[in-house]
């Protein structure tokens, strides 16, 4: 699910105040990726510099808003202003939640946990069906961060590998969220990494997580507002010794660094794809 | 298991009250990781309106806005994802806000902040601009009418909040302003993709009040003349024309 022609490679994900140096920006490889809907605006500046940025370097869509996991299937306006922004920008990847975030037509900033349940699938995969259907290409679903722990019918990896069965999406494995779901609920990655099918992964995500601010390290928030950690890290390069190459991106949404301290993690999440390609082991 | 976990989970975000989801977990002791869910939705709801109401913010206080910010969320939720949509409303909140009532222009500051907010994300569409015009015949010119663009916000008060709210831009040092009530007018648009505003007189004011509902130049003069003899509408429809207050013409 990288470029044809193009190994995959590490990208940023691209915010409006590091816009003039992620264009004047050389390195090779380097992409971007945005959230849809903070470009469905009638127009102005910002639509105006993603057209520059898309450019010169390849840009993909990470929606937060179709709430896929909820009740409701996805809104036909929104899937509408999606489709737009993919005949303007034609992005290389676009990817949603196994989330939900809107209910009896109210939204919640956030992505909420989806019941693993057999309904819960049934109606995960219709809605996966209907974004693909008005879009017109296939879509990378992302992995949550999990923080309840639940009563389940269907595990995680289970309800993931189905979906991609049933509705032949790809998957986005968020590598931070693994690690923080893991951690928060005691499952065992390795398992959960035999579950998925490994060809389905056309992305991975990389971000920064903190401790609870009252229950400390016994809940693991994934804030996307800190550095990537060691351990994600270390799971990130042994999901590349075991995937292969696959395009990864470097996520950071709070406590937003200079651009150059972004670049510096991508450059370390790259170097593990050339080591990989190498046939080495990467020593990051 | 039923489709009820949704609403015992929306319920535990809006009010804090998370026993329903007991039957849901494994263990009732998760229960108090719920506050993650509610914090991330208040604490973001906050964001979003801390980012699009600069101005307000930096007049009342963090510790005050947060606390108004989150009334509103209550009082009005957000029904789309796309969050520089969210929080149309706000002005008009605070205008009915008890503990702001003192402050008797922060509404109209407010109105202000999503002046430029609108203007930063309005349509791209064409300015009218005087090399549109060449061809018209010089009588036809008055008949014209010109709407505005749709970047272009007139925001009205009956208190200096234009002053108050330009004074608090950005990094600017406040200026001292008189609080006395008295007509206020501004203009903010966009213009070369950058967000502009400039103080309007009453007469500046009623003429592009009545372009924007659909009166032709010529009336719209009149209207300005109404308000100051000698109010100079060919100055300011030159300026207009410059600098992208105008859109296309009715016909």
């Amino acid at each position: 699910m990288s470029i044809p022609g193009t190994p995959p490679s590490a990208g940023l994900g691209l915010k409006p105040e590091h816009y003039r140096p992620a264009l004047d920006e050389q390195a090779a490889g380097l992409w971007f990726e945005v959230h849809p809907e903070n470009y469905m605006s009638a127009g102005g500046p910002r639509l105006n510099w993603l057209d520059a940025i898309r450019a010169k370097a390849p840009v993909s869509l990470h929606g937060v808003g179709l709430s896929l996991g909820g009740l409701e299937p996805p809104d036909p306006a929104h899937l509408r202003r999606w489709k737009a922004l993919l005949d303007r920008y034609e992005p290389v990847r676009i990817s949603e939640h196994l989330a939900w975030s809107v209910h009896s037509g109210t939204y919640f900033n956030d992505l909420l946990p989806t019941p693993m349940t057999r309904l819960a699938l049934d109606r995960f995969c219709e809605h996966v069906d209907a974004m693909q259907s008005a879009l017109g290409r296939s879509v990378l679903i992302e992995n949550p961060s999990r923080y309840l722990p639940m009563r389940e019918e269907i595990p995680e990896a289970e309800f993931l590998a189905e979906t991609v069965r049933r509705t032949g999406c790809g998957l986005l494995l968020d590598v931070n969220n693994l690690h923080v779901s893991a951690r928060n609920l005691g499952f065992d990655i390795t398992a959960w990494l035999d579950t998925i099918p490994e060809d389905a992964v056309g992305e991975l995500h990389l971000a920064g997580h903190e401790a609870d601010a009252e229950l400390g390290d016994e809940l693991l928030i994934d804030t996307h507002g800190a550095p990537v950690a060691d351990p994600v890290w270390r799971l990130y390069e042994a999901v590349i010794a075991r995937l292969g190459p696959r395009p990864v991106l470097i996520e950071r949404d709070n406590n937003i660094p200079a651009f150059g301290e972004l670049l510096v993690e991508r450059e370390r999440a790259q170097r593990v794809l050339e080591c990989a390609r190498a046939g080495k082991s990467a020593h990051v | 298991m039923s489709d009820r976990f949704h609403d015992e989970l929306v319920a535990a975000i809006t009010s804090g009250e998370a026993a329903g989801l007991e039957p849901w977990l494994t263990t009732p002791a998760a229960l108090r990781r719920m506050a993650v869910y509610r914090n991330n939705v208040v604490h973001g709801m906050i964001e979003v309106l801390r980012a699009a109401y600069p101005v307000v913010e930096r007049l009342v206080g963090a510790g005050f806005f947060a606390p108004m910010a989150k009334a509103y969320w209550q009082a009005v939720p957000p029904t789309d994802p796309v969050m520089s949509h969210y929080g149309e409303a706000f002005a008009d909140f605070i205008d009915g806000y008890a503990p702001s009532a003192g402050l008797v222009y922060l509404g109209d500051v407010a109105r202000l902040d999503r002046a430029w907010l609108e203007a930063h994300h309005a349509s791209d569409e064409p300015a009218l601009d005087a090399g549109q015009l060449a061809g018209l015949a010089p009588e036809a010119l008055p008949q014209l009418a010109p709407r505005l663009h749709p970047s272009v916000h007139l925001c009205t008060s009956n208190w200096p909040a234009y002053a108050i709210w330009r004074s608090n831009r950005d990094d600017a040092e406040p200026a001292r302003v008189e609080l006395r009530p008295a007509p206020d007018h501004a203009l903010v648009w966009r213009h070369r993709g950058t967000v502009r505003h400039r103080a309007l007189s009453s007469a500046d004011h009623g003429f592009l009040a009545a372009l924007a509902q659909g009166q032709t130049l010529q009336d719209a003069a009149h209207a300005a003349a109404s308000v100051d003899a000698g109010h100079n509408a060919a100055d300011l429809f030159g300026e207009a024309l410059a600098s992208s207050i105008l859109g296309g013409s009715r016909s």
